[in-house]
C-alpha cells in the first residue's frame, strides 16, 4: 500500500503503513461485515449497476425512460460513427478540453510558483486562490455573463474607453474561447494547490547549489522544478483533462451548445439526445463513448508511470554498480 | 536565500495579481446588483461600489421560490455530507486495518468510480430511481451526488489513515478496551483533520452540483439553488439585475463560510489526489 501514502511521508511511513493491516480473524468478521456493507451496497446501487446498465442501454433504442426499449444490437455505435454531428462534437471536446487544460497548467504553474515563495499574506493568497473553485458554476456563469454583455459589461466598457469596438464574445466565432477561458478560469485552483503540495516536497538544497553553480531563476524552473515534478504535471493532466473531457455545467449553462452548435461538446450532445429528445439509447452510446476515452487515457497513463518507475530503478541499478566499480 | 526588497515587490505584484483574478468576478457580481434597479445599467462602468440599495435582492427572494432553492439545497448537502462520512469512514477503516485478497481492487474500483463521467453515470441513474418511485425526490439527488463524494471519500480516507498510529489501538486493546471503545476514544479523535476535510469536501460537491440535479429534479418543490437560479435565468420574467443579486447571495456566504475551512479543503484536495 505504499503507493497511495502521500508523498510527504517519508519512506518509513510506508513500513509503519504494513504493520497496521491486520490479518482478519473470525471473530472480527461480523464487525467488518457491518462496516463494510451499507458502503458497499450503496456504491454498488449508485456505481456500478448504472454503469453496466449504461452500456446496457446503448445496445437498445428506447422512445424515453418508461415504455418498451428494442434491442438494435450495435446499430447506435454504427449510427454515431456515422453521424457528422458525433465526430465533430468530439473532436470539438477534445479542443476544449486540451485547450483547458494547457491553459489550466500555465497559470496553475504560475500561481503555484509565486505561492510557493515566502510573502507576507501569502495564506490570504493562498485561500483566496481556491475561490473560483468552489463556487457554483451557475453563479460563475451569470456573473460573467454580465460582464462580458456586448452593451453594458464592464470588459466592453473597459475596451470601448481604450478606443476599441465593442466585441460580442457570445458570437458563433468567439463563443468556444470564451467557453474555454471560463472554464480555465474556474478550474485552475486545482492545478495551483496540487502542484503547490508537490512543490513543497522538493527540498531546498537541490536549489541552493544550482544556484551556487550560477544558474538563475529560470533556468532552475526548467532544469530543476519541472523534471521534478514530472509525475504529478502527467496525473494532473490525466485527471484535469479527463474531468474537463466530461464537463456538461458550464457550457451548457453558458451558450447550450450553440450558437449554431459551435459549443456542442459531447456531453451536451449526450444530454440533448437523451433528455431532450428523449433518444436514450443512442444518448448511452454516446455517453459509452466518454467511458472508452477515459479507460484509454487511464491505460495509457498506468503505462507511463510504469515505465517512469522501472526507468528509475534502473538508474538506481546503474548507479549502484557504478559506486561498487570506484569502491573497487 | 537572501531576499531583496525588489524580489519582495515582485512577489506582492503577483500576490496582488492573484488575489484580483481570482476574486473580481466575485466582487463584481455582488457590488452589480447592489447598485439598485437605476445604478445597475448606469454605474455599470463604474469600477467602484456606488450604492447599497437592496430593492434588486428583496424582489428575487418575494417573487420567485430562492427560499425553498436554499433550504433544499442545504437539505441535499448536508445529509450527503453526512453519509458519505458514516460509510466512508466505515469503509476507509477496514480498508486501511485489515489485509484481504482483493483489497487494492476495491480501492481501484473506488479511483474508477470517481473518475466515471457524470453523464454516464446519470442516465441510468434516473431508470433507477423512475423504477424505485423516487424520481425528482430529495433522498434521490443525495444518492445521486454519493456517486462521487463516497467514492472520493473512502480513497482520500484511506490517504489520510494510512498515517495514523494505529498501534495506540494495540495498546488499549492490552489495557482491555473492546474494539469499538478504542476506536472511539482513541482513533476517532486522530480521524477528525481528514473526515472534516471529506466533510467539506463533500458539501461543496453537492451543494454546487448541477449536472445530477438538473437531470433528476423537475418540479419547484424540490430543486436545490444551482437548478432554480438556471431556472429563472432561462425564463425571462426577472431582469439581469435580480438575477445577479441571487448569484450574489450564493457567493458571498459560500466564501465567507468557505473561509474557515480552506485549510481542510486544500488538505483534502490535495492529499485525494496527490498519490506518490
Amino acid at each position: 500500500m505504499c503507493r497511495s501514502g502521500r508523498p510527504a511521508a517519508p519512506r518509513r511511513r510506508c513500513k509503519e503503513a504494513n504493520t497496521i493491516e491486520q490479518r482478519i480473524r473470525r471473530k472480527d468478521l461480523p464487525f467488518i461485515i457491518s462496516l463494510m456493507l451499507p458502503g458497499v451496497l450503496i456504491f454498488a446501487v449508485i456505481i456500478i449497476i448504472p454503469a453496466i446498465l449504461a452500456i446496457q442501454y446503448s445496445f437498445y433504442e428506447a422512445k424515453g425512460f418508461v415504455g418498451q426499449a428494442r434491442y438494435v444490437g450495435l446499430d447506435n455505435y454504427a449510427a454515431l460513427l456515422e453521424s457528422r454531428q458525433f465526430w465533430n462534437s468530439f473532436f470539438r471536446t477534445i479542443l476544449y478540453a486540451g485547450a483547458t487544460v494547457a491553459l489550466q497548467l500555465v497559470i496553475g504553474i504560475s500561481i503555484a510558483m509565486v505561492l510557493n515563495q515566502p510573502f507576507k499574506g501569502n495564506t490570504i493568497v493562498r485561500g483566496v486562490t481556491v475561490v473560483p473553485y468552489i463556487i457554483p458554476v451557475v453563479v460563475v456563469t451569470i456573473g460573467i455573463e454580465w460582464m462580458i454583455d456586448p452593451s453594458n459589461g464592464i470588459i466592453n466598457h473597459i475596451i470601448a474607453s481604450l478606443g476599441m469596438e465593442k466585441i460580442n464574445f457570445l458570437s458563433p466565432k468567439l463563443a468556444m474561447m470564451t467557453s474555454i477561458l471560463m472554464s480555465t478560469w474556474t478550474w485552475t485552483p486545482f492545478v495551483a494547490l496540487v502542484f503547490l503540495a508537490g512543490l513543497q516536497t522538493v527540498s531546498h538544497e537541490i536549489h541552493e547549489s544550482a544556484m551556487l553553480d550560477g544558474a538563475n531563476a529560470w533556468k532552475r524552473f526548467w532544469l530543476i522544478t519541472l523534471p521534478m515534478m514530472k509525475d504529478i504535471i502527467v496525473m494532473i493532466i490525466l485527471l484535469r483533462g479527463l474531468w474537463m473531457f466530461n464537463k456538461f455545467d458550464l457550457i451548457w449553462l453558458l451558450t447550450g451548445g450553440g450558437p449554431l452548435q459551435k459549443t456542442e461538446t459531447l456531453p451536451v450532445l449526450i444530454y440533448d439526445m437523451t433528455f431532450k429528445q428523449f433518444r436514450v439509447g443512442y444518448g448511452s452510446a454516446l455517453a459509452v463513448v466518454s467511458l472508452i476515452v477515459m479507460f484509454v487515457a487511464m491505460s495509457v497513463y498506468l503505462k507511463m508511470m510504469k515505465e517512469s518507475s522501472e526507468k528509475r530503478k534502473f538508474r538506481k541499478m546503474l548507479e549502484r554498480m557504478r559506486r561498487k566499480e570506484q569502491a573497487n | 536565500m537572501k531576499v531583496t526588497w525588489k524580489y519582495q515587490l515582485f512577489l506582492y505584484v503577483c500576490g496582488a495579481v492573484i488575489l484580483i483574478y481570482s476574486l473580481f468576478p466575485i466582487y463584481w457580481i455582488t457590488i452589480s446588483p447592489l447598485r439598485g434597479f437605476k445604478g445597475f445599467f448606469q454605474d455599470a462602468h463604474k469600477l467602484w461600489p456606488t450604492g447599497f440599495d437592496l430593492t434588486l435582492f428583496r424582489n428575487i427572494l418575494s417573487e420567485t421560490n430562492y427560499p425553498t432553492y436554499y433550504v433544499n439545497s442545504f437539505i441535499v448537502a448536508g445529509a450527503a455530507t453526512i453519509v458519505t462520512i458514516i460509510f466512508g469512514t466505515a469503509m476507509a477503516y477496514v480498508l486501511t486495518r485489515f489485509r484481504f485478497i482483493g483489497k487494492n481492487s476495491v480501492l481501484n474500483l473506488m479511483l474508477v468510480g470517481y473518475m466515471l463521467p457524470p453523464m454516464l453515470l446519470a442516465i441510468p441513474l434516473l431508470g433507477i430511481f423512475i423504477k424505485l418511485g423516487i424520481d425528482d425526490t430529495l433522498p434521490a439527488l443525495i444518492l445521486s451526488h454519493m456517486s462521487i463524494t463516497l467514492p472520493f471519500g473512502v480513497w482520500m480516507l484511506v490517504s489520510f489513515f494510512q498515517t495514523l498510529p494505529f498501534e495506540l489501538e494495540e495498546s488499549s486493546w492490552v489495557d482491555g478496551a473492546s474494539r469499538i471503545r478504542s476506536i472511539v476514544q482513541i482513533i476517532m479523535p486522530l480521524m477528525l483533520p481528514g473526515i472534516i476535510s471529506v466533510g467539506v469536501f463533500s458539501f461543496i460537491v453537492s451543494f454546487t452540483d448541477f449536472t445530477f440535479g438538473l437531470m433528476i429534479v423537475s418540479s419547484e418543490a424540490n430543486k436545490t439553488i444551482p437548478i432554480g437560479l438556471a431556472a429563472i435565468k432561462e425564463s425571462t420574467s426577472l431582469q439581469r439585475g435580480e438575477l445577479l443579486a441571487g448569484a450574489a447571495m450564493i457567493a458571498v456566504p459560500m466564501v465567507v463560510l468557505f473561509s474557515f475551512v480552506t485549510k481542510y479543503f486544500v488538505n483534502g484536495l490535495t492529499a485525494g489526489a496527490v498519490k506518490g
